[in-house]
């Protein structure tokens, strides 16, 4: 019964050599076929900014960025949760709501019922949601099955068993009878979603996930706990932690969370970070909205987003959203 | 179990006194005494102890959060010596050791040791502007006297040594010019935000356009460890110091500046660097409010219960559920202050004041719903200290009063309301205490959040908005020790963060505690 689980584990360390040679990312750039910012007349108002806990910086950052150019714009943001966006739009207490994953169903008709048409969803940065381990952990790669069968009661990627130990993993020697200890985020977070439906297989969380209420604490938590694993925005990594290169199920080729692997789609967990707006048909948007908009989508705006850690949109995506800011 | 029960009966009473041992029955032994008491020495040593134990974990935990914090949090001003680190595996590294460590195996309890280096300038370094570097791969280490180190707008700290200027004729012109412009250019910036006359706005514009090329004009060279040059606009200089070559006095200016500017400006890089001045002002805008509602309410309410409702069932069960209403969680009574005051009252003024305006103004949270949440949650606190201090004056005073012939009103306003205004005072002070530390209600309500967008004081009319939303202090804490992009980065500014807020609390609390002290004294004088 365990012979297969001790097969897959084995392999899985045979390609580490290969992970080992991987060089540390250089930094990323901004393409500059994106044009700069260019400031438009007349432009005043407020920027209310309510959403997702991930994006809260990278909100707070271009808010400081948007207001050095319009001094006159007044920003407010506020970071709870992606779940948190949809009824503040709704409610017209926020003009801007981000989150880090696409609305669902439900929350789009809550929004066009109070609207008469749908928020619209501006894509604005790539985030890859990595798996991170204490810097000190030798573990080199994981697949969504054995993520799954690590985070999930319901393992519903199919694992054979329940993994709560790191020898399950391949860890040998001192490693192999501690537990595993688990951090996540809570329930409001987008990250908390995204990662239940990509990595869980829409399963359930198992109960013994310390819940934290931002990938920062996530990351602190795994920094200070030897045995711990997590997970959370790639824009959150400290020294303190790892990111472990993943596959997308057994015998699959294992990819580090870098940039090109997340534009191709090959690292498994990459994900759009998404700025809902207001674009009303036949009247189109605030202005300050939409300049605000423009921004993040700018050079600028996207230097941010390295700023903080999450990775910049291709000139051609760029373009893409910006067709999105026209009236329809 | 006969015999021993003899000798356990004072452990279960042991507030019986001493002078009357129960009686030993006939023909069991006497018993040396045991350390809870026994037969014939019953001195309950071991329940001395145990509270002497107690006291020594409340005092032990009381130092350590306070010494933690303010050791942490006095620290972050402090000039850290720049290192240059020349290393196996990696190109030589200037900047400041943040942290040591060990690297941690399982079932070990040492490992190789190791730094935690701060080598700043997140533009080029990304998320490598910390990094742990092991001992054994450390050749050598020196702190050159001639490394400045460089607080930035943007991308965090600059490590290197002068090596040219562009646009100004020395290093210290370039600094001092560029520190200049940054003024104006913030000044101009908030200028623009008050102003609604689209005159002035575009001569305001022109201004602002004219200060940034200025500023991008002077540039200074910074030779880096790995021999690149890295180069910044005087603008965007912060501060730049000589950590390595400044003596005792230069380095406590620079603390105490450091310091000063910390509480006196404004956050910057998503709150992770720069000042806290918006968020001190914020918090204590909102304990102000929340007092002015939550004290005379309180004693209002105080004064009808203790002196003039009938003593009776009605008034027993109001009592308790007083003292039992503060005891509630926050967190119900922001989910009450929510429904309450943002969806029915906010909502409503939002449709009776300002109809047909689209987004809510008193239909989302403020820092007027946020104090009123508060007042609630702290009033229960005022009532019932405020009843102890009311009932502390004796009832000799009030006959006294009554029988010169003074009215109750007249009574309760001349002799009991002044002899009751210290243990007032102390409710105020609990009140207040509880108040400012609170986080949750704020954040259930949406009033304090992490970028609030005007000032709740400003020149615009009314002047005192109280629909803005604002930053806490409390809030803050949270937000940069859970919510940073850099946590590592973000760790000095937490714990300076956490000392401002336990010196607030603390100084008000001071405050209070002297007024009352003056009050009790002039009474102690004036009453008999």
């Amino acid at each position: 019964m365990n012979w297969n689980g001790r097969f897959w584990a084995t392999a899985l360390a045979g390609s580490a050599a290969l992970a080992l040679t991987v060089v540390a990312d250089s930094t990323l750039s901004v393409d500059p076929a994106i044009p700069a910012y260019s400031k438009v007349e007349g432009i005043k108002g407020n920027i209310n900014i309510i959403g997702s806990d991930s994006c809260v910086n990278l909100d707070t950052l271009w808010g400081e960025g948007f207001k050095k150019v319009y001094p006159e714009v007044n920003v407010s943001v506020e970071g709870k949760g992606s779940a948190t966006a949809p009824p503040a739009l709704a409610g017209r207490t926020a003009n801007v709501g981000p989150m880090s994953r696409p609305m669902k169903p439900e929350e789009l008709d809550s929004v066009s019922s109070k609207w008469g048409y749908q928020p619209t969803g501006v894509n604005m940065a790539i985030d890859a949601l990595a798996i991170v381990v204490h810097k000190d952990n030798p573990l080199q790669n994981l697949t969504l099955e054995l993520i799954d069968a690590i985070f999930s009661k319901t393992r519903k990627g199919g694992y054979h068993e329940d993994i709560t130990t790191w020898g399950q993993l391949g860890l040998k020697g001192d490693w192999e009878n501690k537990p595993i200890s688990l951090y996540g985020r809570n329930s409001a977070s987008g990250t908390y979603g995204y990662f239940k439906e990509h990595a869980l297989y829409k399963g359930d969380f198992k109960s013994n996930v310390k819940e934290q209420p931002g990938t920062a604490a996530v990351v602190q938590g795994v920094a200070e706990d030897l045995y711990g694993i997590g997970y959370g925005g790639i824009g959150y990594l400290t020294p303190g932690v790892r990111a472990v290169p993943l596959a997308k199920s057994f015998g699959g080729t294992v990819f580090k969370p870098t940039y090109e692997n997340s534009l191709s789609g090959k690292y498994p967990l990459a994900r759009f970070l998404i700025l809902y707006v207001e674009n009303a048909p036949g009247k189109g948007m605030d202005p300050v909205v939409r300049e605000f908009v423009r921004f993040v989508l700018s050079k600028e705006g996207q230097e941010i987003v390295v700023k903080d850690g999450y990775m910049p949109l291709t000139p051609a995506l760029v373009k893409k959203e910006l067709l999105k800011l026209e009236t329809k | 179990m006969d015999g021993s029960s003899v000798l356990e009966a004072p452990v279960k009473a042991p507030e019986k006194p001493p002078q009357e041992p129960p009686a030993a029955p006939a023909g069991a032994t006497p018993s040396p005494g045991s350390v809870f008491g026994g037969e014939g020495r019953p001195q309950g040593r071991a329940w001395i102890w145990s509270t002497a134990a107690g006291l020594v974990i409340v005092a032990t935990m009381l130092v350590a959060i306070l010494g933690i914090t303010l050791v942490e949090g006095f620290g972050q001003f402090w000039p850290s010596r720049v290192v240059r680190i020349e290393r196996r595996g990696g190109p030589p590294v200037l900047g400041e050791i943040r942290d040591h460590g060990a690297r941690r195996e399982p079932g070990r309890t040492t490992g190789v040791a190791r730094r935690l280096v701060y080598a700043g300038r997140r533009e080029a370094n990304g998320v490598n502007d910390f990094q742990w570097i092991d001992d054994p791969d450390v050749l050598s280490e020196s702190a050159p006297r001639d490394a400045w180190a460089l607080d930035r707008t943007e991308y965090g700290r600059l490590f290197g040594t002068f090596s040219a200027v562009q646009g100004a004729a020395s290093l210290q012109e370039a600094l001092e010019r560029g520190s200049t412009l940054a003024r104006s250019l913030e000044s101009v910036r908030d200028d623009m935000n008050s102003t609604r006359d689209p005159a002035r706005l575009a001569a305001l514009e022109a201004k602002r356009v004219g200060l940034e090329e200025a500023g991008k004009a002077i540039r200074i060279d910074w030779l880096q460890a790995d021999g690149t040059i890295a180069t910044t606009a005087a603008i965007d200089v912060v501060r730049a110091w000589q950590p390595n070559a400044m003596g005792l006095p230069s380095r406590v200016r620079h603390y105490v500046a450091g310091a000063w500017t910390f509480l006196t400006s404004k956050p910057r890089e998503s709150n992770t660097e720069g000042g806290i001045f918006p968020v001190i002002m914020g918090t204590l805008f909102l304990v102000t409010l929340m007092t002015l509602a939550a004290v005379p309410l309180g004693v209002v309410a105080a004064l009808y219960l203790n002196e003039y409702a009938r003593d009776g069932w009605v008034l027993r069960i109001v009592r308790l559920s007083m003292a039992n209403l503060a005891g509630v969680p926050s967190i119900v009574f922001g989910i009450f202050g929510l429904g309450l005051f943002v969806y029915t009252v906010g909502a409503n003024l939002d449709r009776t004041f300002f109809p047909g305006r689209g987004h809510p103004t008193f239909g989302t949270g403020g820092i007027l719903w946020g104090a009123l949440t508060l007042a609630l949650l702290t009033v229960p606190v005022v009532i019932v200290a405020a009843t102890e201090g009311l009932r502390s004056v004796p009832q000799a005073f009030r006959d006294g009063a009554l029988a010169l012939g003074a009215t109750r009103w007249q009574t309760i306003r001349h002799v009991v309301l002044p002899q009751a205004l210290p243990g007032i005072l102390t409710g105020m002070i609990l009140a207040v205490g509880r108040g400012a530390g609170e986080v949750a209600p704020l954040r259930v309500l949406g009033a304090a959040v992490k970028l609030a967008p005007q000032p709740i004081v400003d020149s615009a009319f009314p002047w005192f908005h109280l629909d803005r939303k604002f930053t806490h202090l409390g809030f803050h804490i949270y937000d940069v020790s859970m919510q940073s992009p850099n946590v590592e980065a973000a760790k000095p500014m937490t714990y300076a963060s956490t000392m401002v807020l336990l010196l607030l609390v603390l100084g008000l609390n001071l405050a209070a505690i002297v007024i009352r002290n003056r009050l009790r004294r002039r009474f102690r004088g004036s009453a008999l």
